[in-house]
């Protein structure tokens, strides 16, 4: 059992400075938790308090029956990978990787027999008897994960680990740490800053700022659903595009009117109380559409734009636009025939448009 | 960058000569005198006399001869080693818990606790020979090596402690940090992570303290009265006394002295020069 329990977490540094006021987090025994945030949200110190690496301020942390607050980092059952590696730079990379087992006092052979285990699964066998710096980012980054793995620790803690790599080798190595997860079938917590590196790693997302927890749901749920505009503009790359518009009704439902144009949709009674005020209209690049079958000409759910940059990123352009004084995105098909000067008119997908709240910045259910 | 010297236009040329002939100077102002004191250990006391600069006429060892039978060299010699190597190893290990605790610990009052520390550097040793004679005296420790070896401990306090809380302020938290996830307690993860990752640090700081110790002169000759105790800076009196000048011996034991830090800084010098300079670039 190696779930995961932050009950009303706080964390204060010395000087009065507040980084965590209430942080209730709940991770599952085996699951994958992907902490994410712009930096200085609290997700790091998050990760260092269930490492033990941070005092917890107030609050009780659990990891599966047992409170940790006062927990040596040694004593907990858990294994961390950090951003910089933090290979012992004296030793080989056999040397690192048996450091802990030697410390608990395992048996030689079977140190040797763990050490080549995880060597293999990372194919790095043949650099055990190197020295770190002896190493490129990528096998320096396989060589912390297998100090990790050798342990079978209950809990993996991983802050940041592919910061520091490469384009290419970032994404080679995401797909290795999801089948070292699939692999070792123990619980996973990730911190990165980088959505991408999120959506695709975990079960499960926290996104965070100033130290709170602003949603916690799956992939998918965030991206559909975002509960702010914090999220909505944190998750997706490019990301979702707002626009102020004011809501009113029209014969047949709502109406969003930006400076020239305007939106109808159907919506719901939650509106009514909206209805003349100011709400900012979200929506994302790839529900824009400039062709193909969800493309109309209806007037109702179109807006018209002035294309300022076209991006072609191979399969897709990503049109850089402004539409009624506000920046636009549009994501569409490469084959399209877009070129900055252009004036084009895209199709809005009114089934999946997101309303926020202009004060709270809290999603409108309609 | 031009490398050829024939690709130069001649105000590049010039330069190229001035440079150069600049780099000789300063290495012969440095070499000069110490190959000169090497050299004149091989001529007679007559020849030193006629012709200070000129070159052994047949190389000679009787300088090495009478500069033993002169003054007890070999036992200052034994005496020098003892002091500095355990004053070196000494002030290595104890500063370089005194610079990891600077380094990583903050506690009250630290900041102006490190600057009484480094304080020191900046005191002239003239000022401390008097009050370092009475705490060596009343500790009873007048004429022994232990007093020798503390006061050397001490002296190159300052140096050791910049270097070495330096060398641990490099080295990233994530692992110490990863060392205790390890499963590390404090002492382990000081002795076998911290102290081999500031090896350059340590090296240099020990480096430093070993030549500073081996020369050091002042000292050693108020708190010693003793051939047991004497080092080897201090058997070079035996050579001028008042009335007879044995220019030879002298030059021979100066040559058995300074061999020794010449021989340490030649094999460390890079490690020294690099862990001075460490921080200032970033890597």
């Amino acid at each position: 059992m190696a779930s995961i329990s932050l009950n009303h977490i706080k964390k204060v540094y010395p000087g009065d400075i507040e980084v965590i006021s209430d942080l209730n987090l709940q991770i599952k025994d085996k699951e994958f938790v992907v902490l994410v945030g712009p930096s200085g949200c609290g997700k790091s110190t998050t990760l260092r308090m269930i490492a033990g690496l941070e005092e917890i301020s107030d609050g009780e942390m659990y990891i599966g029956d047992r409170k940790v607050n006062d927990v040596a980092p040694k004593d907990r059952d858990i294994a961390m990978v950090f951003q910089n590696y933090a290979l012992y730079p004296h030793m080989t990379v056999y040397k690192n990787m048996a450091f802990a087992l030697k410390l608990r006092k395992t048996p030689k052979d079977e140190i040797d027999r763990k050490v080549h285990e995880a060597a293999k699964v990372l194919d790095i066998e043949h650099l055990l008897n190197r020295k770190p710096k002896q190493l490129s980012g990528g096998q320096r980054q396989r060589v912390a994960l297998g100090r990790a793995m050798v342990r079978d620790p209950a809990v993996f803690l991983l802050d940041e680990p592919l910061s520091n790599l490469d384009a290419k080798l970032r994404t080679q190595m995401r797909t290795e740490i999801i089948k070292l997860h699939q692999k070792l079938d123990t619980t996973f917590v990730y911190v990165t800053h980088d959505q991408t590196e999120a959506m695709t790693m975990g079960d499960r997302i926290v996104v965070m700022k100033g130290g709170e927890i602003q949603q916690a749901d799956t992939p998918q749920t965030l991206y559909d659903h975002p509960c702010n505009l914090f999220v909505a503009g944190f998750i997706g790359s490019p990301q979702m595009n707002f626009m102020d518009a004011e809501l009113g009704r029209d014969a047949d439902g709502y109406k969003l009117t930006f400076a020239d144009q305007s939106l109808h949709f159907a919506g719901s009674d939650a509106l009514s109380e909206y209805v003349g005020k100011t709400v900012v209209f979200g929506i994302r690049p790839e529900n824009l559409h400039t062709s193909g079958e969800k493309f109309t000409q209806n007037t109702a759910h179109t807006l018209t734009m002035h294309v300022d940059i076209a991006e072609l990123m191979g399969a897709e352009i990503y049109a850089h636009c402004t539409c009624d004084g506000t920046s636009v995105t549009v994501r569409t098909p490469s084959g399209e025939p877009i070129h900055a000067g252009d004036t084009i008119t895209a199709a809005v997908d009114m089934s999946r448009i997101h309303l926020f709240d202009k004060q709270t910045e809290r999603a409108i259910a309609f | 960058m031009k490398t050829s010297f024939g690709a130069m236009t001649g105000r590049e040329r010039l330069c190229f000569v001035l440079k150069y002939l600049f780099m000789a100077l300063c290495v012969v102002v440095a070499l000069f005198p110490i190959i000169w004191v090497i050299l004149s250990s091989f001529k007679t006391n007559a020849e030193i006399l006629s012709n200070g600069i000129s070159l052994p006429t047949h190389f000679g060892f009787d300088g090495y001869k009478s500069a033993l039978d002169m003054a007890p060299i070999f036992k200052f010699f034994g005496n020098s080693v003892i002091v500095t190597c355990c004053a070196t190893v000494l002030n290595v290990l104890v500063f370089a818990m005194a610079g990891y605790a600077f380094a990583r610990f903050r506690f009250p009052c630290d900041k102006l606790l490190y600057m009484l520390l480094s304080l020191s550097l900046v005191i002239p040793m003239t000022a401390l020979l008097q009050p370092v004679y009475s705490v060596v005296n009343n500790l009873g420790l007048y004429d022994t090596k232990a007093g020798l070896i503390l006061v050397n401990t001490a002296l190159n306090m300052p140096m050791s402690l910049l270097i070495l809380r330096g060398a641990f302020q490099s080295i990233p938290k994530a692992i110490e940090e990863a060392a205790y996830i390890d499963g590390a307690g404090f002492l382990r993860t000081f002795f076998q992570i911290m102290m081999p990752c500031a090896k350059g640090g340590l090296t240099s700081a020990a480096v430093l303290c070993f030549l500073n110790t081996w020369n050091e002169f002042t000292f050693s000759l108020i708190l010693t009265s003793s051939e047991s105790a004497r080092t080897l800076p201090l058997s070079l009196s035996y050579f001028t006394s008042q009335f007879s000048f044995n220019y030879t011996a002298l030059f021979a034991a100066v040559t058995i002295a300074v061999i020794p830090s010449i021989i340490v800084f030649a094999i460390f010098q890079e490690q020294v020069v690099s862990s001075l300079t460490a921080g200032s670039v970033k890597e």
